[in-house]
């Protein structure tokens, strides 16, 4: 894929269209915790839960098909290393937040997000 | 109209229904200054926008077409003798909560709630329409309802969580204006330093969230007559807990300036354990 600014943007666009679609689609239905984080990184929101990891493997997969070079960095994940080609970009991703919202059916402040980072600083952000 | 008790339940719900469709109808376009309230009266929040008088216009209609005598208590008219027959009634109406959101667009925490209670004060029944997730909860003689909008037909029983344990609660307190905020988080850091989540949201839908599940306390502290009473009826059809911060029942009174501090639990376990620590 080429990677000139304008197609960074529209990638990390629809990339967070199809995150946001999945939420849509996950409705109050995926609250079931699915891993607790390691001791020290975000003691305050031990659990991941379903729609966490849902979103985020939304996202990896639309950066793996990317065959660009990534350092991903994720609230689950954490750091992940993609192979690629290119110049190496980072990602930025919170697959879902407002988790703790989203486990008692509170319909406010739902939100997913995902940034790129190049070397010459340049971003891409939705 | 008759006027039992099932006729007024559906009543109150069809209602809530018709307002909450209207501000699915006015989108987030109904945001302009229609009105300044009265000087000593919600000084915090001195405007009334386009959105909260359609939608109280939407009750007024409703209520004058029953043909029922009523003292109607609401936010913007404040209060309103509709004539009519039977036995008087008090209509207690929050046109439209959320107000300071809607102005800025933040898609969060909109509401409208209408309740009715008898000439002595006892409550009869309450609904509160959500806008955006499109549903209304309500009250009735056989306890609380959620149904989506439009389709009261489809309702399923709300029941409160079973939480026991402070440490698993989530709590209800108003918190977003900074009158609010500061004295409220001063007065009450024992008490929110120990819960699981605090949710900065109060007024009629308060006491729904304590009822649906969705939080295990409401806190409403300082708040007005209007915001309690229109959403009070569904916590008590619900069997969940609410007193004042001394643990006494809370009477009705008509006064629309009066202002209140009360507790409403899902368990007697948590109405304890809240108690305590604000008596401390």
């Amino acid at each position: 894929m080429e990677r000139d600014l304008k197609t960074l943007v529209t990638f990390v666009a629809r990339a967070v269209s199809a995150a946001t679609r999945k939420a849509v689609e996950l409705g109050e239905a995926a609250t079931e915790v699915v891993a607790t984080r390691r001791e020290g990184y975000r003691e305050w929101d031990p659990e991941v839960i379903r729609i966490d990891r849902e979103l985020e493997n939304t996202y990896v997969q639309a950066l793996q098909e990317t065959g660009w070079r990534i350092t991903l960095l994720s609230e689950e994940l954490q750091r992940v290393e993609l192979p690629g080609e290119g110049e190496p970009l980072f990602a930025v991703c919170d697959p879902f937040d407002g988790s703790a919202l989203y486990r008692r059916r509170i319909r406010a402040f739902w939100f997913t997000a995902l940034a790129l980072y190049g070397e010459a600083a340049r971003v891409a952000n939705f | 109209m008759e006027r039992d008790l099932k006729t007024l339940v559906t009543f109150v719900a069809r209602a809530v229904s018709a307002a909450t469709r209207k501000a699915v109808e006015l989108g987030e376009a109904a945001t302009e200054v229609v009105a300044t309230r009265r000087e000593g009266y919600r000084e915090w929040d001195p405007e009334v926008i386009r959105i909260d008088r359609e939608l109280e216009n939407t009750y007024v209609q409703a209520l004058q077409e029953t043909g029922w005598r009523i003292t109607l208590l609401s936010e913007e008219l404040q209060r309103v003798e509709l004539p009519g027959e039977g036995e008087p009634l008090f209509a207690v109406c929050d046109p439209f909560d959320g107000s300071a959101l809607y102005r800025r667009r933040i898609r969060a925490f909109w509401f409208t709630a209408l309740a009715l209670y008898d000439g002595q004060g006892n409550p009869l029944t309450a609904a509160i329409g959500d806008p955006l997730a499109r549903r209304i909860e309500f009250a009735s003689p056989e306890g609380a309802f959620v149904a989506p909008l439009g389709n009261l037909e489809h309702k399923r029983p709300l029941q409160p969580n079973r939480v026991t344990n402070l440490c698993d609660a989530y709590l209800a307190t108003y918190l977003m204006k900074p009158h609010f905020l500061y004295p409220t988080v001063e007065q009450f850091k024992p008490l929110f330093s120990v819960v699981k989540f605090v949710l900065p949201n109060g007024g009629p839908c308060g006491f729904a969230d304590v009822v649906s599940g969705r939080c295990d306390i409401y806190l409403a502290v300082r708040q007005p007559m209007i915001e309690v009473f229109a959403g009070l009826p569904i916590a008590l059809a619900a069997g969940c807990i609410v007193t004042d911060f001394a643990g006494n029942p809370v009477p009705f009174d008509a006064d629309i300036n009066r202002r209140y501090d009360l507790v409403c639990c899902a368990t007697p376990e948590l109405h304890e354990q809240v108690l305590t620590l604000l008596m401390r």
